[in-house]
């Protein structure tokens, strides 16, 4: 028998699934012309959770689960309305159970103040619509009931399953039986098979390509439901298939639904999340063979997904890294060897580079998650948020299916939290002010994901006041962060929001006394590769745009040479290279030379010298310069030996194996075996311009 | 008396041939011999459903006979009470 805590592990993957339906369910019941259909779903998550809660004795859940279903049982029985105010109750209803779930994953105990409060809510709502007496008599059945799972915990209770079968003409050509999958069936149980043939044709325009047949079998079984799913495992994709649990009493209760599988179903297996009512409906709405087919599709669905452990995908992704480099050492072996112009050998090539990116971008595919995870999360955020400040706040999100890497799903939680926080906070006027701009009291938040141009974009954005560039100045001029009436552009006086101790509140709110900064968020952000940068119009809203690269795991650089070092630079940092000429260049000072380029005159920096490969400038003759830009909108010509090529390079962290290294952000692995250093253009870029007398800017910019 | 030996095995090859023989004694009383048939799939039982329907609604006598113990015992499995494949036409 497996671990007792394997199943307590499924339990919980399961109830992130159902939460996660659950918050999905309640926003579109906001919605005034919402389906009925979601007040269902809504209901069978709760109804779930509770059901499998209380096989493993989570009382406190149980509880809370049971009086949440039953204001949701209102609902659904257009007995309580969906106001605003009931709405509210049950956001936070939803976001509780997260937290009970959480607290039960860490065996810790939720805020029992909270929990009292809203159970003191949820018993309002029911009070002033539901029936108590009902209510208590359901509240008893569903007592939590402690499960033993040692072989010896006596007779397992006995569950009876509705099986719909209907076969595709693909499963008989495949020599499949229906009588043996019955059979089998009824090995596990008692099986009561009822044949469905009213649909079948008369002869002379029957036809073996269109099946007609379907049994209905009734299952009462003590085995687990995936035994059940077992039997039908080879034939799931050429049969139309409908599994679900019967019970025919109303308030059954939900421990003894649980004992009867104490292997938890796999997520998203139409198995015990069907309601009483829901099973009557299908029933008498449709025949088996019209239930059968609408499953299908759904059916099929979930039997093609498999959970797989992170580890394995990691290690895949990694192997893959090691394919690309033994790749370019094929290729430069080739070429050293003098075979490069053989088209053959070029084709051969070609083939193998096109398919090693292929593979790598389907695993890629396979570690991106949506957004979606972490967008979820925030509404629950932004109603916390808004209570706090007693401020009105409505979010709406867009693009939640843009796909990022299932790692910096879990990193972006903690900056957009704080984002969220922060333009609730200080992006939007309080109610009055808003009224007074002639903005509707309401404030909302935007927030938006998509795909542009090989990076993965997120904005935050609120219809709030705008940056007071006035006041950000005086503050960074009071806490010395700034000289006295220095010169900053309203980019630089915006990216003094990303200073490390930056607070513009003069008093710390609830929301902005929790330690974190917007300098956090700045660096979060770089570590994973990406930028944040500020749009803010005054009297407009603010806008934090992130933009983040697909992967941490493969970066497209440019091949620079150093003296005899070869280095790689990121190509997003990249706007342009040239050859200077002298008509572009000037002198400033003793050393400064800068170069003329659209109109500005931008610093230019001897990347060798920054290195230490070089004691002087070399000479502007010989060389490339590459024109970069930062964050925070500076401009930079790095000045270089050479540029080789252009590549996707496999990014190995320095950090875990060497150390950190300023100016360099991790390192690769050449064609040729050698390491090259990738270079952070931004750490280069601020740096020397610190050299240069402006180490306030720089440490403005750098957080 | 009409008479149709029915194959070993009623798969989904031996219902296609099936099949095509019935289509071929439209009309004719039938009986359809089972002493042969050892396997019934389910494209097989889908055909003689099919078969029975089209002899019932022609009001012509249908029938199955021989079935082996085996035979019934798959029918069972199935679902199917033999006596529902039968026509019987008074005369």
């Amino acid at each position: 028998m497996p671990d007792m805590d394997e199943f307590l592990e499924m339990f919980f993957v399961e109830c992130d699934e159902l939460l996660d339906s659950l918050a999905t369910g309640l926003r579109a019941m906001e919605a005034p012309d919402h389906e009925k259909e979601t007040v269902h779903s809504v209901f069978r998550a709760v109804h779930s959770m509770k059901g499998a809660a209380a096989a493993f004795g989570l009382s406190d859940l149980v509880t809370f689960a049971h009086r949440f279903e039953t204001v949701l049982d209102l609902l659904r029985s257009d007995k309580l309305t969906a106001d605003e105010e009931v709405m509210t109750v049950l956001h936070r209803s939803s976001d509780l159970l997260t937290d009970l779930v959480t607290a039960a994953r860490q065996s810790s105990a939720a805020d029992p103040v909270r929990l009292e409060e809203l159970l003191g809510d949820l018993d309002r709502l029911i009070g002033d619509e539901g029936d108590d007496a009902e209510d208590d008599a359901l509240a008893m059945e569903f007592t939590p009931l402690t499960l033993d799972f040692s072989p010896l915990a006596g007779e397992p209770a006995i569950t009876t399953y509705k099986i719909v079968m209907m076969p595709d003409p693909e499963m008989y050509r495949t020599g499949n039986d229906p009588a043996a999958l019955i059979h089998a069936l009824s090995q596990l149980g008692d099986a009561t098979v009822t044949l469905n043939a009213t649909n079948v044709p008369k002869l002379s325009v029957w036809s073996q390509d269109d099946t007609r047949l379907s049994w209905e079998i009734k299952l009462a079984t003590t085995a687990p439901v995936t035994d059940i799913h077992q039997i039908f495992e080879f034939v799931v994709d050429c049969c139309q298939l409908d599994i679900h649990e019967l019970s025919d009493v109303v308030a059954q209760p939900a421990p003894a639904d649980s004992l009867a599988e104490p292997e938890l179903p796999a997520p998203g297996e139409p198995v015990s999340d069907l309601a009483p009512s829901d099973v009557e409906a299908t029933s008498k709405a449709a025949t088996p063979v019209e239930a059968g087919a609408s499953k299908a599709g759904q059916t099929t669905g979930q039997a093609a997904t498999i959970r797989v452990s992170l580890d394995r995908v990691d290690k895949l992704m990694n192997m893959i890294g090691e394919l690309v480099i033994k790749e370019a050492m094929l290729y430069q072996v080739i070429e050293t060897a003098g075979f490069t112009e053989d088209p053959d050998v070029v084709t051969a090539l070609e083939g193998i580079r096109q398919l090693a990116g292929d593979i790598q971008e389907s695993v890629m595919s396979i570690r991106a998650q949506p957004l979606k995870l972490v967008f979820q999360r925030m509404h629950r955020i932004l109603r916390e948020a808004a209570d706090a400040t007693g401020k009105k706040v409505r979010l709406d999100t867009l693009g939640e299916n843009t796909e990022v890497d299932k790692t910096m799903i879990e990193r972006l939680i903690d900056p957009l939290t704080h984002m969220i926080r922060n333009s609730i906070d200080h992006g939007l006027e309080d109610a009055v002010t808003r009224q007074r701009r002639g903005k509707p009291q309401e404030g909302t938040i935007t927030l938006s994901a998509a795909h542009r141009s090989g990076r993965v974009q997120i904005e935050v954005s609120d219809d709030g006041g705008g940056i007071d560039r006035e006041r950000v100045r005086r503050i960074a001029e009071e806490r010395g962060l700034i000289p006295q009436g220095a010169t900053l552009s309203s980019n630089e006086i915006d990216s003094l929001l990303f200073l490390p101790g930056f607070s513009s509140k003069d008093e710390v709110s609830a929301l902005s006394g929790r330690g974190v900064g917007l300098d956090v968020v700045r660096r979060e952000i770089m570590a994973l590769g990406g930028r944040v940068m500020i749009q803010s119009k005054e009297g407009e809203g603010t806008t934090f745009s992130i933009a983040l690269p697909l992967t941490l795991a493969v970066l497209e650089g440019m091949l620079i040479q150093l003296r005899d070092q070869t280095m790689v630079l990121p190509i997003t940092a990249v706007q342009e290279t040239l050859r200077p000429t002298s008509a572009t260049l000037h002198g400033i000072g003793k050393n400064g030379r800068v170069l003329s380029n659209r109109g500005e005159l931008i610093p230019i920096i001897d990347l060798a010298c920054s290195f230490g490969l070089r004691d002087a400038p070399a000479p502007l003759d010989d060389g490339v310069l590459i024109v970069v830009e930062t964050d925070s909108h500076k401009r930079a010509a790095l000045h270089v030996d050479g540029i080789f090529d252009q590549r996707q390079v496999v990014i190995k962290s320095l950090e875990e194996n060497y150390g950190r290294v300023p100016g360099v952000s991790a390192a690769t692995i050449l064609g040729d075996g050698k390491i090259a250093l990738i270079i952070d253009p931004e750490e280069i870029v601020l740096s020397s311009l610190s050299e240069q007398g402006r180490s306030a800017m720089a440490f403005a910019a750098n957080g | 008396m009409p008479e149709l030996k029915l194959p070993e095995v009623l798969d989904q090859r031996g219902a296609q041939i099936v099949a095509t023989q019935l289509l071929d004694r439209l009309g004719e009383e039938m009986d359809l011999d089972a002493c042969n048939l050892t396997r019934l799939g389910g494209a097989g039982l889908e055909m003689l459903i099919a078969a029975h329907r089209q002899w019932q609604e022609d009001c012509i006598r249908f029938e199955i006979t021989n079935l082996s113990p085996s035979i019934l015992r798959v029918l069972e499995l199935l679902g199917v009470d033999p006596q529902t494949l039968r026509v019987e036409v008074q005369k």
